[in-house]
């Protein structure tokens, strides 16, 4: 062990490794015996104390800091006078351009005939493009007036040419801060599960993050969260991460930071319309909705409660449909519910083949049952995606090709 | 004539000499009355005293804290303090790379081979860290921005978490060619250039040097680095030689400078207190002195 500082005879001839300790520590030793000292600099079990642990000295000296001068100074270098300047320049600018606006506010509303003080920024859009209408396909090239704040880009620095942000010569400040936000919480998350596993136990589920409600947001979305202009390659790196973070045991601790990153699945239900209850004169309440999926129409009636009797065209059960998906499609919905034998369903449809008149009745079963459900029930359909029409509809047939997109066999001249 | 001296001559004191007439101490340790300079917030030390006094201008004049006194003091806010070979020894800054990779420029920093790999002098390497930390708390007692930059992918999150800590700036990313020596076409603004650059590794991630360390000395901005056997100090205003890749030597350089800077900004701090003070307190002898004047005119 005392070996391993010890020169090698080699830099010994060779001449350049003379030396002698500067350090007074170092001296003191080196004058006790150098093999004493470099024994004590070797011992294996030294403690790796922190820096912060060891005693300080005052930092300032009496006698400096009485001699502290305080002068106004005056010089002040070209480019510290840019930067003021320029500052001083974009809040004069800025006032000015304020001031522009609400005159021109102002103005439009007079011509428009409506009121001033009640004049929106919304108001303003739509008067500009009917009193200025443009050709133009480019909707960014069309005429516009918007206040200042939106159009001017803010200041970075402050009085001192001093940047706001820490990564601000990273040149993409706000993307790089949410990847070093992101792995300070995987490395702490990783913490919390050693502790758990130190202890003996595992993880329980409830520490995951639940990733079914929500999804991650796309790269247009981010950008206006992050309020930057993002690269794919960025936005890529970026998603590695919070992805890492969210498949991370221990999730659950950082949700809310996450939760800036996604956006919810669910629909919010109170804005969905769903088709109104109406109670028979044999006192059964019954629901009836229309809908379609590619060309096929189909009317669903429900009423509750019921035996499980299922009429289709008139035919009983599900023999009108031969396909055995097409059975499964129907009963998809009830299965998610659990309301298989305890309503009656008659249907009437017409139009399409078997898959588009199957999603048809489905659509509509889904919609009716989900006014006969409870909140709980209706986020169970919507999480299993039947709460949405199907927009997907057969694609045309073009000229030169065989279908849609099928070429014609290639003969050889 | 360090050639003619023998080699065992050449040693600690003799380059320390030499380090002292490099470009960038020149101005630090030069003729007294030099201003220690700050890019953009000061001026470069070229400028003489009547070229400054051209830029004298009476509406744009702050009032400043003067801090040329600490320059007198040669360990001012207690640094060197902080460092010791055994502490250096303790998070493993000896350790080199192999003896086939060492850079010859870096021979003077060595203290032998061990196992194919070679051991820094912790005293030569002590002392290097001890001026660049005390360097690192000038710069930030006189408002300097400092920009830590590195390429090391286990290391990144600490470095950035150093520099928010200590209200400083970070660049661990890529390293776009011209993020300095072209820097307001690369911030699409003109903007204030760092007056520090502190490289806790000087090695890219293609194992060559780092790009930084050439824009740096093309802008005349001084640079700290930590850099191993394999790395050339030749551009580096303060090198410091040491182990450049291992997590506890970084997290021991991140600390050392984080708490060197907050002293420069602590001891800043302090004296703008006091400059208010002062200001406000002229401000009241101004103020009674005008009253007394206005009685008089009334009576």
């Amino acid at each position: 062990m005392e070996n391993c500082m010890l020169r090698d005879d080699k830099f010994m001839d060779h001449g350049f490794m003379k030396r002698e300790p500067k350090n007074t520590l170092a001296r003191e030793h080196f004058e006790n015996g150098k093999m004493n000292s470099i024994s004590l600099l070797l011992r294996s079990n030294l403690r790796f104390s922190s820096i912060h642990n060891k005693s300080v000295v005052a930092y300032s000296s009496q006698a400096a800091k009485e001699n502290v001068t305080i002068k106004k100074k005056k010089p002040i270098s070209r480019a510290m006078r840019a930067y003021i300047d320029r500052v001083k320049q974009f809040e004069e600018n800025l006032i000015v351009e304020s001031k522009e606006y609400s005159d021109g506010k102002r103005f439009l509303a007079n011509i428009m005939g409506e009121d001033p003080a009640h004049f929106t920024p919304k108001d303003v859009d739509k008067s500009v493009e009917y009193l200025l209408p443009s050709g133009l396909f480019q909707k960014l090239a069309r005429p516009e007036m918007a206040p200042p704040e939106e159009t001017i880009e803010k200041a970075k620095f402050d009085i001192n040419g001093r940047p706001f942000h820490f990564l601000f010569y990273t040149g993409a400040s706000h993307l790089y801060e949410t990847q070093f936000e992101t792995v300070k919480r995987i490395n702490r998350a990783e913490k919390l599960l050693e502790q758990i596993h130190r202890k003996g136990h595992t993880p329980e589920k409830e520490n995951k993050m639940d990733l079914v409600t929500s999804e991650w947001q796309d790269i247009s979305e981010m950008e206006k969260t992050i309020n930057e202009s993002i690269r794919d390659d960025h936005f890529e790196q970026t998603m590695q991460a919070l992805e890492r973070l969210a498949q991370h045991p221990m999730s659950g601790h950082f949700k809310d930071f996450l939760m800036n990153y996604r956006k919810a699945t669910t629909v919010n239900m109170t804005e969905m319309v769903f088709p109104e209850i109406q109670q028979d004169p044999d006192g059964r309440y019954s629901v009836q909705h229309t809908t379609k999926r590619k060309t096929a129409v189909a009317t669903v009636t429900i009423r509750s409660p019921g035996e499980g009797k299922f009429v289709i065209n008139g035919q009983p059960g599900l023999l009108y449909f031969s396909d055995v998906g097409a059975r499964e499609h129907v009963l998809f919905p009830y299965q998610v519910t659990g309301l298989m034998e305890k309503v009656d369903t008659e249907v009437t449809v017409e139009g399409g083949g078997f898959n588009g008149q199957s999603g048809a009745i489905r659509y509509a079963t889904s919609l009716c049952l989900a006014a006969l459900v409870d909140e709980q029930g209706r986020v169970k359909l919507q999480l299993a995606g039947l709460l949405r029409r199907d927009p997907r509809v057969k694609e045309r047939k073009k000229f030169g090709k065989a279908g849609a997109r099928r070429g014609y066999t290639w003969l050889k001249r | 004539m360090a050639m003619a001296l023998p080699s065992s001559l050449f040693s600690f004191a003799a380059r320390v000499i030499g380090l002292r007439q490099t470009n960038g101490t020149r101005w630090l340790h030069g003729a007294k009355g030099t201003l220690f300079s700050v890019r953009g917030a000061g001026e470069t030390a070229l400028q003489s005293d009547q070229q400054l006094s051209n830029f004298e201008d009476e509406d744009l004049s702050t009032p400043d804290i003067e801090v040329d006194d600490t320059l007198e003091h040669k360990d001012f806010f207690g640094v060197r303090k902080l460092c010791t070979p055994s502490l250096l020894f303790q998070h493993k800054v000896h350790f080199g790379h192999k003896a086939t990779s060492l850079d010859p420029r870096m021979r003077q920093f060595v203290y032998g081979i061990r196992s194919n790999h070679v051991i820094f002098d912790l005293d030569i390497s002590n002392f290097h860290l001890q001026e660049a930390l005390n360097i690192a708390a000038h710069v930030a007692l006189r408002d300097g921005i400092i920009l830590f930059v590195a390429r090391l992918p286990h290391c990144a999150n600490l470095i950035e978490q150093t520099a928010k800590d200590c209200g400083e700036y970070a660049h661990v990313r890529q390293w776009k060619m011209g993020c300095l020596t072209d820097i307001s076409k690369y911030q699409k603004m003109e903007c204030r250039l760092p007056d520090l650059v502190i490289l806790p590794s000087t090695v890219s991630e293609f194992g060559s040097e780092h790009p930084v360390v050439a824009e740096a000395a093309k802008l005349n901005i001084p640079t700290i680095g930590i850099v191993d056997s394999n790395c050339n100090p030749n551009m580096i205003t303060y090198p410091v030689p040491g182990n450049d890749d291992t997590l506890t030597t970084i997290q021991l350089y991140c600390s050392l400078f984080k708490e060197a800077i907050l002293r420069g900004k602590a001891e800043r701090a302090n004296r703008l207190k006091l400059l208010e003070e002062e200001l406000s307190k002229d401000q009241e002898t101004r103020l009674s002195k005008l009253k007394s004047m206005s009685l008089k005119l009334n009576k």
